[in-house]
């Protein structure tokens, strides 16, 4: 580039030099003709040859570089000229200048100029401007290269690299630079900023990445526990129902005393594994994080009423005292998971009877605070406090971790999975507080956690949802009914009246079985009878059976009555007198509503949970019979367990009902269609047609329009929502094992008048 | 790759260009300056010659050559060029007219005697009008404290003649000497010193008792203070202006008619009024005259300066 440009500028002032060379040979030719006629003018005008002649030698001798001077007339007549020795001709610059005087023109002076003599110079100078301009330019262009190179080039290369580091074909992060130039610093620590940026989000796009991928793992493993719990749980609580099933039809049947013992041990052995497994089963949901926490409006203090109705026996047995102490309100409705709630105070509580061998075991709930805001929230501690055994801090410490208890020796005399504990721990932290505990053995336990719940802006009386010792029932308001109690004590009398006068009913009360049935036969009407037990005069029991009898009328004869008692053990007697329901002492308000939704015989499905506490496990009166109504009643059991099926058939025929068998929901289809039944009763899970579909199909008229409204009843080993239960279009879910006195409410809410089939 | 060139040869170029732009032709003629060269204009020659500085002459004719050739142009509606051939001496300027170097010429009586008589083609234009007459005076002269009071007086007194051709300055003068029997050999001396100015500047001097001058040159003496006066005049034919016979007819009628139409102060730089028609026989006499004078130095020596 430089040669080129010098090439050109050489040429540029080479060229300009000979214009000006012409320029000046014009000029001196002029100034020569000047000379000539300010010192020859005479002789030009007047045409003196010897003198012009005298001029244009002289004018040659001055060495101007003039090689031919030539002096012509007007007419081109040679006045003058000289020749310079050694002219050749074609190398001069040639001028013609006329001689004018006074606006006349006289002749022309003829002048050769010798081009070297007159390029030299110019030459020279040329060549000397040329060398001066190259050698600067080469100079400026090593200058403006070194220039360039380190306050550009370098720069540049340096920031290439690091455009390479930020597009991430280097790892190595080359650290800010600083630059001569302000811009190129900028533009070096933008590069760094944003290649750090890069590098942070790829970062952070593979850890997502990982993430996602863990999740995924995450979430397929959890999907395939889910479905293996949800297997097994089936797998195993089908076959174990029929155990106790079984073993509870030959309780009932008649047997030795020592087969009746063999019975009790296999109802106990069954009883316990089934409490182990569902331990298990918990947990194992707990820790694949499958535990789903309902939001349902509920009573804090029933649920710990409740508790107390289950243990409280157990507790009487051992003689320990059992209490609930509460400092806020019984109607205090909260949303929350009454059931896991339950389930936590369960566990503690039955811990604390278990090894409490004497004193009290206290269960209490304590309201902390009351936010009031956009909604209001409260926050409770739950407190299981007893007086048992105690433990060491080493216990304490682990007692959390699951299969611990506090020694072998304590498992062999106590029993118990040591899961219970571990299970609420995480129970608890799923609902959104921390169980803990202080203990001191020989002294005992305190096992408290404190809760947030939102409070339920629904009233109780709005909310048609109620919790009962692990039942979930959908009840009608049943408010405004004239009900009667019969309860010697005031305390309970105050207590009953408390629960239905906030329920909207009136209440009239009666001291006795006496007075209870003269106001029955007072004619005064009366839709429900709550009738306590232990009486002066005539108790319950007494009255019962009389008001049965019809001697207080034939309404009265038929009134729902539900018997009172803190005694749990009469219960079968009271049924067997004709009572429709039997109230555990204390008397809560779930159990209350439970009992006027039954007996306002609502058309709502009825979601039963399972009730995991073996002991709890209620299982009808094996002979009983609540009436003619249910004789005759076909009832369709659908199951592919063949052992179910047989017990299923053999309690329902106890009940009166009879039974048809179908192996999944095609059969049991096919079977419809052939023959009328009453209700079905379907597993949900099944080879082929599985019990959903099943249901399904009925309510859509596969079976016959006939059977499109016909209650149906879903069996399932596994915990469903009151959701999954009304997407199954059941009319009630029954939890496996089959716990049999709801399968005989059940059955006993079925409508009266069989399906017909269409001829 | 391209781009990378793109600049030193783009520069490259652009100073080629302007290098080679406009190099001064090294080869070509210049002329820097030319006079009405009209290579489609008729070129005719004005010839004078140096009775004083050719410069002198040039400056005189010069303004009435231009107007002459303004003025012929226009009559003849295309362009004229008149150009000045200055004779070193009455000789020079008498063969150039009579030989056709000049197409026209403003002579002296003499001089177109001389010319007439070396080319009796030539053709008198016009003759130059001094107050609207023919003829204007030719003086002698004398120290203004000179005793010479006439003709007489000068026999045996020097004489200063003006140049052996001029008409004033010899033939007349001398004509009228020989007319009062004074001849060369009557003189003290005399001399011919060619310009009149120097006539006078000698007789001023004393250098000579007596000259004969025009009185132009005379007025320009005494305008100068030089101590001279008038001893007596006498009557001299104006100048003619004359054509060689090669000048073409149109240009020549042209000529005239611009001459005789000259206006006064245009004609004043001649030191005349204008042009007046003319012939030879305006000049008989002085031929005449010229004949006589040649007697007037038979055997006299001349000293010609």
């Amino acid at each position: 580039m430089g040669i080129l440009l010098c090439i050109g500028i050489s040429i540029f002032v080479y060229q300009r030099d000979l214009r000006k060379i012409s320029k000046r040979v014009e000029v001196l030719s002029q100034n020569q003709t000047d000379l000539i006629k300010h010192l020859s003018i005479e002789s030009i005008l007047a045409e003196d040859r010897p003198a012009l002649q005298t001029t244009v030698e002289g004018l040659a001798s001055l060495n101007l570089g003039i090689d031919k001077v030539v002096i012509t007339n007007f007419n081109d007549e040679v006045l003058a000229s000289w020749t310079a020795e050694n002219f050749q001709r074609g190398d001069h610059y040639k001028t013609q200048t006329p001689i004018n005087y006074l606006g006349q023109h006289f002749g022309e002076i003829y002048l050769e100029w010798n081009r070297k003599a007159l390029v030299a110079p110019m030459k020279a100078r040329t060549a000397e401007i040329v060398r001066v301009i190259v050698t600067s330019i080469f100079g400026i262009g090593i200058c403006l290269v070194l220039f360039v190179e380190i306050f550009f080039v370098r720069p540049l290369a340096l920031l290439e690299k690091k455009v390479e580091n930020v597009f991430g074909k280097s790892d190595i992060e080359i650290p800010p630079h600083q630059f001569c130039s302000r811009e190129l610093t900028h533009l070096d620590e933008s590069l760094v900023a944003a290649g750090r940026a890069i590098r942070e989000r790829e970062r952070r796009e593979a850890q997502l990445r990982e993430e996602k991928a863990r999740t995924k793992a995450a979430e397929a493993a959890a999907a395939a526990r889910a479905e293996f719990l949800s297997l097994m749980s089936h797998e195993i609580r089908t076959p174990l129902g029929a155990i106790l099933g079984f073993a509870d039809l030959l309780d009932s049947s008649e047997i030795s005393g020592d087969e009746r013992e063999f019975v009790g041990h296999i109802r106990e052995s069954g009883s316990f594994l089934l409490q182990i497994l569902n331990d298990i089963l918990d947990l194992s949901k707990i820790e694949a994080d499958g535990i789903q926490l309902e939001k349902v409006p509920f009573l804090p203090a029933s649920v710990l009423q409740n508790v107390a109705l289950m243990l409280q026996d157990q507790a009487k047995s051992k003689d320990i005292s059992f209490e609930v102490l509460t400092d806020f309100e019984e109607d205090l409705l909260v949303e929350g998971d009454p059931l896991r709630l339950k389930q936590v105070i369960l566990n503690l509580a039955g811990n604390g009877v278990k090894f409490t061998d004497h004193g009290n075991v206290v269960v209490s709930g304590e309201l902390l605070s009351r936010k009031q805001g956009r909604s209001d929230e409260v926050a409770i501690k739950f407190s299981v406090k007893d007086s048992g055994i105690g433990m060491s801090p080493e216990c304490v410490e682990q007692i959390f971790e699951p299969f611990s208890q506090a020694d072998a020796s304590i498992t062999r005399k106590y029993g118990g999975t040591g899961l219970g504990v571990s299970i609420s721990h995480r129970l608890v932290s799923l609902m959104g507080g921390h169980l803990e505990v202080e203990s001191e053995e020989e002294v005992g336990s305190d096992f408290h956690f404190v809760l947030q719940f939102p409070v339920s802006e629904r009233s109780v009386l709005e909310v048609n949802t109620t919790e009962s010792g692990g039942e979930v029932q959908l009840i009608h308001e049943s408010q405004g009914r004239r009900i009667l109690v019969a309860e010697d004590d005031p305390s309970n009398q105050s207590m009953v009246k408390k629960v239905l006068t906030r329920m909207g009913h009136e209440v009239v009360f009666a001291d006795n079985g006496r007075d209870c049935m003269e106001l029955l036969k007072s004619n005064r009407a009366f839709d429900v009878l709550f009738l306590d037990l232990r009486m002066p005069e005539i108790d319950g029991l007494e009255a019962l059976r009389r008001i049965r009898d019809g001697e207080c009328g034939v309404e009265a004869s038929t009134m729902p009555i539900s018997m009172m008692s803190a005694d749990v053990l009469s219960q079968d007697e009271a049924r067997e007198s004709g009572a429709d329901d039997f109230i555990v002492k204390p008397i809560g308000f779930d159990k209350v509503q439970q009992f006027l939704g039954c007996s306002s015989q609502s058309n709502s499905p009825r979601v039963l949970l399972p009730d995991t506490s073996a002991d709890n496990r209620h299982w009808p009166n094996n002979n009983s019979s609540n009436g003619s109504k249910e004789q005759g009643k076909w009832v369709m059991i659908v199951d592919d367990n063949p052992a179910v099926r047989q017990m299923i058939e053999k309690f329902l025929a106890r009940w009166g009902y009879r039974t048809g068998i179908a192996v999944d929901g095609e059969d049991c289809l096919q079977q419809l269609a052939n023959h009328p039944y009453d209700a079905v009763i379907s597993d949900l899970r099944m080879p082929g047609m599985d019990g959903v579909t099943l249901i399904n199909k009925i309510r859509e008229g596969d079976a016959g329009d006939d059977y499109r409204e016909v209650s149906v009843a879903l069996m399932t080993a596994e915990q469903m929502t009151d959701k999954e239960a009304q997407d199954a279009q059941a009319d009630v879910y029954i939890p496996k094992p089959i716990p049999m006195d709801r399968l005989k409410d059940f059955l006993q809410s079925m409508p009266s008048d069989p399906v017909s089939l269409a001829s | 790759m391209i781009s990378k060139f793109l600049l030193p040869s783009f520069s490259f170029l652009l100073l080629f260009l302007f290098g080679c732009a406009d190099s001064g032709s090294p080869n070509g003629t210049e002329t820097s300056e030319s006079v009405g060269s009209n290579p489609n204009s008729d070129v005719i020659v004005f010839g004078a010659y140096t009775a004083d500085k050719a410069s002198d002459v040039v400056e005189e004719f010069a303004p009435t050559i231009n107007w002459l050739e303004s003025e012929v142009s226009a009559i003849l509606g295309r362009p004229i060029e008149i150009r000045m051939k200055i004779a070193n001496s009455y000789l020079a300027g008498i063969s150039d007219i009579a030989i056709g170097k000049a197409h026209f010429s403003r002579l002296g009586p003499a001089s177109y005697i001389h010319a007439a008589d070396e080319n009796p083609g030539l053709e008198i234009l016009a003759m130059e009008s001094k107050k609207g007459e023919r003829t204007f005076k030719g003086l002698i002269v004398v120290h203004k404290d000179s005793s010479i009071k006439n003709l007489a007086d000068l026999r045996g007194k020097s004489f200063a003649f003006g140049s052996p051709l001029s008409t004033i300055g010899r033939y007349l003068v001398q004509d009228l000497l020989i007319s009062n029997d004074i001849y060369s050999s009557d003189l003290s001396n005399f001399a011919y010193l060619g310009r009149h100015d120097s006539v006078g500047m000698a007789v001023a001097a004393e250098a000579f008792d007596a000259g004969a001058l025009k009185s132009s040159s005379f007025k320009a003496l005494i305008k100068e203070g030089y101590p001279v006066k008038q001893l007596l005049s006498f009557d001299n034919v104006t100048k003619p202006w004359v054509a060689h016979p090669n000048l073409d007819p149109e240009i020549f009628s042209a000529i005239r008619q611009a001459m005789l139409n000259i206006r006064p102060e245009q004609a004043k730089v001649l030191d005349i009024d204008g042009f007046l028609e003319s012939g030879p026989e305006y000049y008989d006499n002085i031929g005449e005259a010229m004949k006589r004078a040649k007697h007037f130095d038979d055997t006299a020596k001349i000293t010609s300066q």
